[in-house]
């Protein structure tokens, strides 16, 4: 993962932009809720985040999601960049239990991802690094496809 | 969401930053007036809304969300495997190679149990 940064920054000249748009989803209630569920979205939202995982994301094949870099290798060249972002696909937090009662662990583990992007615009704040998120306020046609699925199965 | 993305990434990383957006206040923001053109069919106005914006919550209630209805109906149903057929039917009458396209994914459906 290291190597594929440097790659990209000689390639390219630097790297001025990370977008965190990797996610998996299971809209399961606790019960429903395998560990190996937990894990995974756990993994790829909250860890990817911070790291990468999409390589164990592969093996396991279990849900969906789009390439994931990590902050944490990427912050050295953001730091050279003249005008750096990091952007997470990931939503406002609202407490609202509406949001939890169907699918806690999805929710507590996507929320992590805005978590991340709160501590790190403010950790980064200093070297220039913006950290925001954006959220969609309608699904995408995949999405809904899958959303029916899930919620089909179980 | 490309064109949201696009709004904050040109933004001063300075000045711009531990923001939540959503890209339709933001694109208003940037006043974007015409939505129509993002709608894959030009016209639609029952979108599904997304998780997360206690904006939705209300109409998601109204609705008593399609999402809870279909999972009712396919759990309230014989066997399982009928059900998955029937999905997967469901999915058939919906797919065209123009979808296709717009997707532009392959995904793997593990099915247990």
């Amino acid at each position: 993962m290291t190597k594929a940064f440097e790659q990209a920054a000689k390639k390219f000249g630097g790297i001025d932009i990370l977008i965190n748009n990797a996610s998996a989803i299971s809209l399961t209630d606790t019960s429903a809720t395998s560990m190996k569920r937990y894990d995974l979205m756990h993994s790829i939202n909250a860890r990817g985040t911070f790291l990468w995982y999409v390589i164990d994301f592969i093996e396991q094949q279990e849900f969906f999601c789009l390439l994931n870099f990590s902050s944490k290798i990427a912050i050295p060249y953001l730091k050279k960049s003249s005008n750096p972002h990091i952007l997470m696909n990931s939503p406002p937090i609202s407490l609202n239990p509406f949001w939890f009662k169907r699918h806690v662990a999805y929710t507590v583990a996507k929320y992590n991802m805005s978590l991340f992007a709160l501590g790190l615009s403010a950790e980064l704040r200093e070297f220039g690094i913006a950290v925001n998120t954006l959220w969609p306020k309608t699904g995408t046609i995949s999405h809904s496809l899958l959303f029916k699925l899930i919620f089909s199965y179980n | 969401m490309a064109d949201a993305a696009y709004a904050i990434l040109t933004q001063d990383s300075r000045s711009c930053t531990g923001n939540f957006f959503v890209d339709e206040s933001l694109l208003r923001q940037h006043g974007v007036t015409d939505f129509d053109q993002y709608a894959v069919v030009p016209g639609t106005k029952d979108f599904m809304l997304d998780f997360f914006l206690d904006e939705n919550i209300s109409q998601l209630q109204r609705e008593d969300s399609p999402m809870t209805k279909e999972k009712s109906k396919t759990s309230s149903a014989g066997s399982g495997a009928v059900n998955v057929e029937q999905i997967f039917e469901n999915i058939k009458t919906l797919l065209t190679p123009d979808l296709l396209q717009k997707i532009n994914s392959v995904y793997a459906f593990d099915l247990q149990g």
